[in-house]
């Protein structure tokens, strides 16, 4: 609320932007002040090698130099503090055996910095590529990096289309502040209503699932596909309808993934920013699918597997990436020498939805569970490899929520962008009270934190 | 004249502002209300509804009856009667019936499960096949032994029964009985124990013992509901102390002091202790409370019933917990109708050959 009225009131644009960059600041270190001048270096950093490159020029080899330089750099500092403890334990297990122990830090994860570190790698890469130029000043980088609505969890901005928008002139639009606050109303919903509704289900049954039956699990495995969609997607929404009442456009991050057909459309719906980065700066870098077939399915199992790793040091993040991996080179197996023509045929479109979701789904596990041994008895329960018996919990609000986000996908896929209401209006003005109040009486009182603010 | 023109215009551009300030401000309260009467009608029916609250000279702050509805934990829609009961009103006890007072609180209550699911329903329905028996379900919510010893005299002659049911269970100890902001409280007296009524007592909502003034607005479901969401959030903090005096306080004495009075009151007397399960780890210790409470039995010799073995002993058998509810998590909060119907199963044994014919 002070920096939309700031924003108002105030008439430089040098000054506004400032004033935001302060605030986007003020803002990180209200999650952890310790790790601001680490943003700051990091910026300050990235853009001089940006400069450095870009004065390079011609000099293909010089270039070539400074963008090691920035990725040895934003990389090596994601290592430190994300996957070093991670690697030591990893090695300690394995020497075990012959007596070798190296003592583990205690390292503090900086928020955000997997987000961070693909920003500004995006930046000096794009400038290396030629695609971008080093902006004005470096106000407009540090914006880029630090603009408070995407900072913590994304969506990770391209910066040729994020930087000529901090070109202009900033202004607050009625229009923008009308629908912008009815995006991130909408993104309130889905977390406080939905997402943090499910967690109460979903948090016992991941910890105890022996406790369970296979159908709870199920269930709850389910659950759990709703809760991060909506509380990703929730955040996402937040983040755009708050950059919306700025006056700036952040793109979607999620386009309804649940109605896939097939992985690989999964991945082109599902954390689209994430999917776009890992695409265009390490699939296509990797060589992509111009060294043959083989070496594209191998290119597509690194970069999920890197893609799993990025979410969390844990292995099972890493298998939660191998699987997405060898399904996707299934999925190209199946385009490439088995699907000969394209099949219109409802029966093959649903049996198609469903492998891809249960796929989805059961790939989840890997990703919510604690540790390893929780994933497998989950599968093994899910699977009906070992027993089946447990407590039978039909969650009220899973119900609700199936029937929720069904509709919504439909309302979606009819009018393919947000709806919105005029607040000008009685019907607006009732339904922005009415939502309000739902949020009041039901948000539950101790909320969970944003899924993706621990990555 | 131009100059008028433009003064005049002046003040109707005003006008026409202001008018359109007050429309605005008309709509935005008009399209609040509307909100309001929707919420306060899905709430009514579907979520919670509260008869009011009346003060009774010798009860205190009773439910006022007629039709309330619960559904935050489990769902019931239920009718009170005129002392907040869930029951009908209270008839003078006739000489061929035997009747029995089945008094506790929330659990006792059973708002989580419908009428013929409370355990009272049950044993009355059980117990009726072969006996005129009247099983009266006297729960009322957040009521502690304070409240059974201290209404001893009324409820014996108000209802006359025949044998009392007395539920007890861990917070009535760690939450209620010594929390001097309940209506009715224990304190020391001396080397024993006295009951106290609560005189400035106005509801265990933390929001009205502050602002007593609001409690004619919380009738509406609506304010209610605001209500309860700030009581969440005092009451968990209210929980994590008492769980963290658990160890503080010696509630030897005072538990002893219970059962003693209460046995001594309500003379022909059984009480049902319904335990805190885990049931993930099923066979974990009882409670310290549990331990205390089982001692003071035996030793004053009274009737008991602990419900541990008969809950964890279906749980192993079936894997169905005996308390929590779909909508909120198996396991935790009050008993649902699996545990309603295995209380009323073990009173049906206890009272097999004691029921006067």
């Amino acid at each position: 609320m002070i920096v939309l009225l700031f924003m108002i009131f105030v008439k430089s644009n040098k000054i506004k932007k400032l004033f935001l960059l302060i605030a986007s600041f003020y803002f990180y270190s209200y999650w952890d002040y310790r790790f601001v001048l680490l943003l700051f270096i990091m910026i300050l950093a990235n853009y001089f090698i940006g400069l450095k490159i870009e004065q390079a020029n011609t000099l293909n080899q010089l270039r070539k130099k400074w963008l090691i330089v920035s990725v040895v750099f934003n990389l090596g500092i994601l290592a430190f503090f994300k996957y070093f403890n991670f690697f030591l334990d990893s090695a300690n297990i394995l020497l075990d055996n012959v007596g070798i122990r190296f003592p583990l830090f205690e390292i503090i994860l900086p928020v955000a910095i997997s987000f961070i570190v693909f920003e500004v790698l995006s930046y000096t890469i794009d400038i290396y590529r030629k695609t971008n130029k080093t902006p004005n000043s470096f106000l407009d980088l540090a914006l880029l990096v630090a603009f408070f609505p995407h900072l913590i969890a994304g969506p990770i901005l391209k910066p040729q289309h994020f930087l000529p928008q901090l070109q202009k002139e900033i202004t607050i639009k009625w229009k923008n502040v009308e629908r912008g606050s009815q995006i991130f109303i909408f993104g309130l919903v889905k977390k406080l209503l939905i997402a943090d509704h499910l967690a109460m289900f979903v948090d016992p049954v991941f910890n105890n699932p022996h406790t369970y039956s296979s159908i709870t699990i199920w269930l709850a495995v389910l659950a759990y596909a709703i809760q991060i969609y909506c509380d990703f997607s929730g955040y996402t929404d937040m983040a755009i309808g708050s950059a919306k009442i700025l006056g700036f456009d952040i793109p979607k991050n999620f386009d309804m993934p649940y109605i896939s057909k097939n992985i690989t459309e999964f991945w082109r719906r599902w954390h689209i920013s994430l999917s776009t980065w890992l695409r265009e700066y390490l699939y296509i870098s990797l060589g992509g699918n111009r060294k043959g077939k083989r070496r594209q399915y191998l290119n597509l199992l690194i970069v999920m597997l890197l893609g799993g790793l990025w979410h969390g040091a844990s292995w099972n993040f890493v298998v939660w990436g191998g699987l997405h991996g060898v399904a996707l080179i299934i999925h190209k197996l199946y385009m490439d020498y088995i699907k000969s023509r394209e099949i219109n045929n409802i029966v093959y479109t649903l049996m198609s939805w469903a492998f891809t979701f249960i796929f989805v789904c059961t790939a989840w596990v890997f990703f919510r569970a604690s540790d390893f041994s929780t994933s497998l008895t989950i599968i093994q329960k899910m699977y009906f490899i070992s027993g089946i018996e447990g407590i039978d919990w039909f969650y009220t609000s899973l119900m609700i929520s199936i029937v929720e986000v069904i509709v919504g996908h439909y309302i979606g896929l009819k009018i393919k962008d947000y709806a919105y209401l005029k607040l000008n209006t009685f019907v607006g003005q009732f339904v922005l009270f009415f939502i309000l109040l739902g949020l009041l009486f039901f948000a539950p009182t101790a909320s969970s934190p944003f899924i993706y603010f621990q990555f | 004249m131009k100059f008028r023109i433009r003064k005049y215009s002046g003040y109707i551009l005003i006008l026409l502002r202001e008018d359109f300030g007050m429309k605005f401000f008309l709509k935005l309260c008009c399209a609040g209300i509307l909100a309001l009467v929707i919420w306060e009608v899905i709430l009514m029916n579907f979520v919670i509804n509260t008869t009011g609250y009346s003060d009774h000279p010798i009860l205190g702050r009773i439910a006022k009856g007629g039709i309330s509805v619960h559904g935050i934990e489990g769902y019931s829609r239920t009718k009170l009667n005129s002392i907040g009961l869930r029951n009908s009103e209270i008839q003078s006890k006739k000489s061929d019936t035997f009747r029995i007072l089945s008094i506790g609180d929330s659990f006792t209550q059973g708002l989580q499960v419908s009428d013929e699911e409370t355990f009272s329903y049950l044993l009355e329905k059980e117990l009726k096949d072969e006996n005129n028996v009247e099983v009266i379900n006297a729960g009322r919510p957040s009521a502690s032994p304070a409240f059974y010893i201290h209404l001893a005299d009324y409820n014996n002659e108000i209802f006359n029964q025949d044998y009392t049911i007395i539920q007890i269970s861990d917070n009535d100890f760690l939450v209620d009985l010594l929390n001097t902001t309940r209506l009715f409280y224990a304190k020391e007296d001396g080397n024993s124990f006295k009951t106290v009524f609560n005189e400035g007592y106005s509801s265990n909502n933390p929001l009205l013992q502050k602002f007593p003034q609001f409690r004619d607005i919380l009738e509406f479901s609506v304010a209610r509901r605001g209500a309860e969401k700030f009581q969440e959030v005092l009451l968990s903090e209210a929980t994590t102390r008492a769980a963290s005096q658990e160890n503080a306080i010696n509630y030897e004495p005072v538990i002893d002091w219970v059962v003693k009075e209460m046995g001594e009151k309500y003379g022909s007397v059984v009480f049902v202790y319904l335990p805190v399960l885990d049931y993930n780890n099923i066979s974990k210790e009882p409670s310290e409370i549990e331990k205390l409470v089982m001692n003071a039995f035996e030793r004053h010799n009274v009737n008991f019933i602990n419900m541990r073995d008969s809950f964890s002993d279906y749980f192993k058998k079936y894997h169905v917990p005996s308390h929590g509810f779909n909508n909120t998590i198996p396991g935790e909060g009050h008993i649902n109708s699996t545990g309603h119907k295995l209380v009323s199963q073990k009173l049906e044994e206890f009272f097999a050959g004691r029921v006067i014919n």
